[in-house]
């Protein structure tokens, strides 16, 4: 173990004892056994693969961390956000006056404080999104379009006043009749959610196509799919549907902002993206970009669910109309009803192998629910849905469809695990038909480097073969699996991992550790795998970086913390960073022994000259200022893009077969991680998302009435698993480096959640017999299954 | 959240003076678990909120030859943390351990739970099913009510203005007597019970016949409901799955349960049947003195 | 008395109320100067603060601490806006996810679901009273060092939950543990990094015990 700074090592009374109280021994040992290593310790790396205590991590076990909720100014109002209670209705009129003479109220606001917004599409690194429409899911014009729809704000000069101000608004509705699904979305005679919403086919619009529910329309083709299916010895075609789900991260969203007397607007903020949140706030309430600036606080975690706007730009006019900074926060109902969620689907999935388990061809229809306005990630859900396999002739066909649900937002390889659960399912059935073995048929089938998927991009070089052979050659499923009602299934995922923006500075300081600032924002301790990157690079411990996240002002452009791209792109940034640093730092050692630079290299943390002559990082570190100023290295990274990332899993479950509940008994999760650099924070990335893909596959739904409106907002009847739901989750990190980075980094943030669902309803089938194709599968859901077998 | 005053007393004729005084506006505050999650919702608008907690026999917990007395705002950590309780009034301890979570244990009470009168509420059934008797003071006095007669319907029950729910008795258990309370829910923990039942037997000397028992459910009625005919069933029989069968089927037979997000009435209906079986044998292994295998959930 | 005047007049008690029907019937105000302090009460009733604050008395972290709160201020409302404690965390607000948890006389509670002034005379523990100074407890060194935390926001109410486990049972299982700290969710880690942080730090506080 070794001894770092972050943590103080001793004890007042015991000195000869570490802080907890052991011996240096012994407290190896626990430690040993708190930390899964799945993988062999490899030695290619001196930092890259080691375990160090993440440089946040003290300030979260204290409760130090400030999160967007701990933010405390002087003067500061609380605001309350009032919400539709309808569905689908007209808003006719809003009455504030009676809230407005309430003692205490400071400022109320509804859309009409808010600039028009032309239908300008934007970009914000996971999705993008139409202006208009993201202004009017802000705040709703002329149309509440879902239960939660905010109508009407206002601060006070504390929350209770200002709840109690928010119940005197009224508001005049006039309901329409709420359209909650997909498929009936579709229809010609369904209500139209959005008069400006025409849909475009592969991004045009057509001339005379009429307003619709139906935004858009994709089509992509590979190869001759009915040639391919006349080769197919068996086709598979099957239905699927899947419900509404949220991320369901525990921190509410949240924003403080002060709208300054010199027009300049501050933002405090829980967000996956700063730069993203300076951009939308800006353009909602009509200011340059450069006047905001975004002070990213502590994220309680986002999933995808935390980087479009609610908040801000609320708080933003509630702030100018009162000269004070005003809090926002919402609650768990406001967070289900509002916020999030992912699209319910419908697809059907057709599959044609032939006898010697080869798959010839596919097909798949698939529509998703945009929720109010357009936007759900049917696109890649086209994209990933035979992207783990290499099937010459395929097609896929999707649609993206509004319905009277809060506009769906990213989460979690958004699209992916919907169209995985199908496919997964499908290639099951094909090999139980054919009777082979699932994971010798995916390894006959897999996706590898040059394979082209049915949009169009080649992969390079990628993993997928490796996880399905960690899987098979497991101990866990090669075991065998023994009792009643129990079975096994296994399934993989995809998802692509994004590249984009990032930037950080490095600057070294004169007792031989490096400040690092960087604009991704930590969700769950990316902080530490940024800086230990660039502690691999300079030959130095990772405790000797200390990095933060900074705000807009302070930090050159990064995109999002999504995408499975920060220790990939901010990664790349800091290499970049360290290597500026090295050059600076072999400029000074050559001044200071008066040699020609091109004498001088930088090795592993050594500056070694001529004749002998060297330093560590940290000799020259105190020295630098002999010869100069500060050393500050700068890396930004932009073009580079992943490779992609692939996971398998394997899963035990037993099925009480007269109530129909699925217990996991056993789970193990193999994943291409390209080189993993903190081994405890991939193995956290797998293992929570495997088990937010138990929860999509067993009970989480939104449950809605006949009006429209969700009857389980909260985290008593929207059942996310809980610790007394879920085994120890074993994990495999398969390392299959991928070439553009150069540690040859694969994000790993999201694909762990694509095959839950596929693999436990492979599992059902196993133990009970009953192919279950609708998420969740609950236990009436499996035991109907059961009953009707 | 609404405004309101708050008080509490140390006397239970405080208290009462307290809650008549309101015409309802008034509600008694025990583990505050329902009770404040109601009042920020709006479901509940209470002018004053009286804490119980402080009053003495609203905390009485003995357990003794003539029985038990539970006081109403003993929380269920207490319950399920006590010895006899656990050995004698087992079901009670079973559904102490699964109402919320820990900490919810830590604060919310069987006469709270009670009291809500929700169909579904996890302390009801077994209350039932060990033949407790509520006691009421009020302005009138004192007076004893059935746990089977508390409830009327849902968020309903027996208790007038004024009225305070102080303690439950039950009657000390038979020899040979064991009791279980399960639920049926998805998660398996932190839910409400999509169906449950509680059940309490007694065997002959022999341990063999069931020679009393009494079976309730919830979750399947506007109330909670005792199952007069399903026990009947049972009495002089073996608890065979024959038997089982009978009881589950008379069970059944007097559910009438709703449908909504937590489940169809045909599948409440279904699992009425599933867990009167499951439940009845393991009341019957506690009452032969073997150790039930039990995970809550599973 | 009317029930909304003993509201008004701040009347807890029968002796207060007796108090003020002595002051009426003994005839020592003039009916109109009656009507306005009337009026005046109907006025403060419509104002949003009705109820007078409290005083309460507690002890938080070993420390004597008293503070003002409205009744309908719960105990988490009150540590984090009034005591600008915001170590404990807001979830969501009804008591079913945990991260709010503290312990209220020793045992674990939801403090959401708790009045402030319920709080009088109790002893309160938080998150900012588990470490020993600047040395951290057990629970948190193996919080850090088994990566039992992605975000962090649910750690606190993990780390309190994990407190209160260890206090009343030493040797706990892994199914123990599960059970345990059901009320509390997380939604980043899949739990299992958590579960074994919570026996560690059992086995750890073992140790710390023998030795």
């Amino acid at each position: 173990m070794r001894q770092h700074a972050l943590v103080n090592h001793r004890r007042p009374k015991n000195e000869d004892r570490t802080l907890i109280g052991l011996p240096v021994a012994e407290r190896q040992g626990y430690l040993q056994r708190i930390r899964t290593m799945a993988t062999s310790e490899k030695r290619k790396y001196k930092v890259i693969g080691t375990r160090p205590i993440r440089h946040d991590g003290v300030d979260k076990v204290t409760g130090r961390a400030q999160y967007g909720a701990d933010v405390r100014l002087t003067g500061m109002l609380h605001g309350v956000v009032l919400r539709s209670p309808h569905a689908h209705a007209k808003i006719k009129s809003i009455d504030t006056s009676a809230a407005a003479a309430l003692p205490g109220v400071r400022a109320i606001v509804t859309s009409a404080d808010f600039p028009d917004q032309v239908g300008r599409i934007v970009e914000l690194g996971e999705g993008a999104v139409n202006m208009r429409h993201l202004s009017a899911n802000v705040m709703a014009h002329d149309k509440a379009l879902y239960k939660g729809h905010a109508v009407a704000a206002v601060a006070a000069d504390s929350i209770h006043i200002a709840e109690e101000a928010a119940k005197l608004i009224k508001v005049d509705y006039e309901p329409l009749p709420p359209v909650m699904e997909v498929i009936g979305a579709m229809r010609d005679d369904a209500p139209v959610l959005n008069d400006d919403v025409r849909m475009t086919e592969m991004g045009t619009v057509k001339p005379d196509a009429k307003a619709s529910n139906v935004a858009a329309k994709f089509l992509f083709t590979k190869g001759d799919v009915n040639a391919g299916f006349a080769k197919a010895d068996i086709i598979i075609e099957r239905e699927f549907r899947t419900a509404t789900v949220h991320q369901g991260y525990i921190e509410p969203h949240n924003a403080t902002v002060l709208w300054n007397a010199d027009g300049k607007v501050t933002v405090w903020i829980s967000t996956q993206g700063t730069f993203s949140v300076r951009q939308q706030t800006a353009e909602l309430v009509g200011i340059p970009v450069s006047d905001v600036k975004v002070i990213p606080m502590e994220i309680g975690g986002g999933f995808g669910g935390k980087i479009s706007v609610y908040l801000p730009p609320v708080a933003a006019i509630l702030s100018r109309k009162t000269g004070k900074p005003v809090q926002l926060l919402m609650d768990r109902a406001a967070v289900f009803e509002a916020t999030g969620p992912t699209p319910g689907s419908f697809m059907r999935v057709k599959v044609g192998a032939t006898r010697d388990g080869k798959i010839v061809a596919g097909d798949a229809w698939i529509a998703f629910e945009a929720g109010a306005f357009p936007g759900s990630p049917i696109a890649p859900g086209c994209m990933c849905v035979f992207s783990c396999y290499d099937i010459p002739d395929a097609r896929v066909e999707g649609y993206d469809v509004c319905v009277n649900k809060p506009r769906s937002n990213a989460y979690r390889a958004p699209g992916s695990t919907q169209v995985a659960f199908a496919m997964e399912t499908v290639v099951d059935e094909i090999c139980e038909k054919l009777g082979v073995d699932a994971a010798e048929f995916r390894i006959k089938n897999a996706a590898k480097e040059g394979t082209r998927r049915v949009d169009g991009p080649v992969y390079n070089r990628i993993g997928m073969l490796e996880t399905v052979e960690a899987i098979r050659d497991s101990e866990h499923y090669q075991s065998k699996l023994t009792g009643p009602n129990r079975g096994r299934g296994i399934a993989t995922g995809f998802w692509f991992n994004a590249g984009l923006k990032s930037a950080v500075v490095a600057t070294v300081n004169l007792d031989g550790t490096v400040s690092l600032i960087e604009g991704s924002t930590d969700i769950g301790g990316s902080r530490t795998g940024i800086a230990m990157q660039l502690a691999e690079t300079l030959g130095i411990t990772a405790e000797a970086v200390k990095p933060q996240v900074a705000d807009t002002d302070s930090i050159g452009y990064t995109d999002v913390t999504g995408g499975s791209r920060v220790t990939f792109a901010t990664g790349i940034a800091a290499v970049n960073a360290a290597k500026e640093i090295q050059q600076q730092m072999v400029e000074r050692a050559a001044l200071l022994w008066e040699v020609d630079a091109s004498t001088v290299k930088y090795d592993d943390g050594k500056i070694i000259g001529p004749a002998s002559k060297s330093f560590t990082f940290a000799e020259l570190a105190a020295k630098i200022h002999e010869v100069g100023g500060a050393i500050i290295g700068h890396g930004t990274s932009s073009a580079a893009e992943q490779g992609g990332a692939f996971g398998t899993h394997c899963v035990d479950v037993e099925v009480d077969p007269d109530t129909g509940k699925v217990q996991i008994l056993r789970y193990t999760i193999a994943q291409d991680a390209g080189t993993a650099i903190h081994p405890s924070y991939v193995e956290g990335q797998m293992q929570g998302g495997v088990v937010q893909g138990i929860g999509w596959a067993l009970n989480e739904e939104y449950f809605y009435d006949d009006k429209g409106v969700m009857r389980n907002a909260t985290f008593l009847d929207y059942r996310i698993p809980t610790c007394y739901d879920v085994p120890m989750i074993e994990t495999i990190i398969v390392e299959v480096p991928d070439p553009a980075h150069p540690y040859g980094v694969r994000g790993v943030g999201e694909v762990p959640i694509c095959p839950p669902p596929a693999a436990i309803a492979n599992a059902i089938h196993a133990a009970v017999g009953v192919r279950m194709r609708d998420l969740p599968m609950s236990p009436p859901k499996v035991c109907a299954a059961i009953l009707q077998k | 959240m609404r405004d309101f005053d708050y008080a509490a007393p140390t006397t239970l004729a405080d208290a009462v003076t307290l809650l008549s005084r309101g015409n309802g506006a008034a509600r008694p505050l025990a583990g505050g678990t329902d009770l404040i999650d109601h009042v920020r919702t709006g479901r509940l608008a209470p002018d004053t909120v009286v804490d119980i907690k402080k009053i003495a026999e609203l905390n009485v917990l003995e357990a003794g030859p003539t029985g038990l007395r539970l006081g109403a705002a003993v929380p269920c950590y207490r319950v399920y943390g006590h010895a006899a309780i656990v050995s004698d009034y087992s079901a009670l301890a079973d559904s102490g351990h699964i109402i919320g979570g820990v900490q919810i244990q830590s604060r919310a009470s069987f006469g709270g739970n009670v009291c809500n009168s929700g169909p579904a509420a996890d302390s009801t059934p077994s209350l039932i099913a060990l033949g407790a008797m509520c006691v009421i003071a009020g302005p009138k006095g004192t007076r004893e009510v059935p746990a089977e007669e508390f409830c009327t319907g849902p968020g309903k029950n027996v208790l007038q203005p004024g009225e305070l729910l102080v303690e439950f008795r039950m009657p000390a258990p038979a020899k040979n007597s064991g009791s279980h309370y399960r639920r049926f829910i998805p998660r398996n923990e932190m839910d409400i019970a999509v169906v449950s039942v509680a059940a309490s037997v007694t065997l002959d000397d022999a341990k063999q016949k069931i020679i009393a028992a009494r079976i309730s459910l919830g979750a399947v009625a506007p109330k909670p409901l005792l199952a007069t005919d399903a026990a009947a069933v049972l009495i002089g029989q073996s608890p065979t799955d024959d038997v089982l069968a009978k009881a589950a089927d008379a069970a059944r037979k007097i559910a009438t349960p709703i449908t909504d997000m937590r489940g169809t009435a045909e599948y409440r209906t279904h699992l009425v049947g599933v867990l009167v079986t499951r439940v009845v044998q393991a009341a019957v292994t506690r009452a032969k003195g073997e150790k039930l295998d039990y995970r809550p959930g599973h | 008395m009317c029930h909304w005047l003993c509201q008004c007049l701040g009347v807890r008690s029968k002796k207060d109320e007796e108090h003020w029907q002595s002051q009426w019937h003994t005839g020592n105000r003039e009916r109109h100067d009656l009507l306005r302090i009337m009026a005046t009460i109907r006025q403060i009733q419509k104002a949003p603060t009705m109820s007078k604050k409290r005083v309460v008395s507690t002890t938080i972290n070993g420390n004597a601490t008293e503070f003002l709160c409205e009744p309908r201020q719960t105990l988490l409302e009150v540590l984090r806006s009034v005591l600008n404690m915001t170590g404990t965390k807001e979830g969501c607000t009804n008591g079913n996810c945990g991260s709010c948890t503290v312990l209220l006389n020793g045992r674990p509670v939801t403090s959401c679901l708790v009045l402030a002034v319920e709080a009088d005379g109790a002893s309160v523990r938080t998150i900012e009273g588990v470490a020993c100074g600047s040395h951290l407890d057990p629970v948190q060194q193996c919080f850090l060092e088994g990566a039992a935390l992605q975000c962090g926001i649910c750690t606190p109410g993990f780390i309190m939950q994990t407190e209160a486990l260890l206090e009343q049972n030493g040797h706990p299982t892994e199914a123990d543990v599960r059970f345990h700290l059901a009320g509390n969710l997380c939604r980043c880690t899949g739990y299992d990094k958590i579960v074994r942080s919570v026996l560690a730090a059992a086995e750890l506080k073992r140790c710390e015990a023998t030795t």
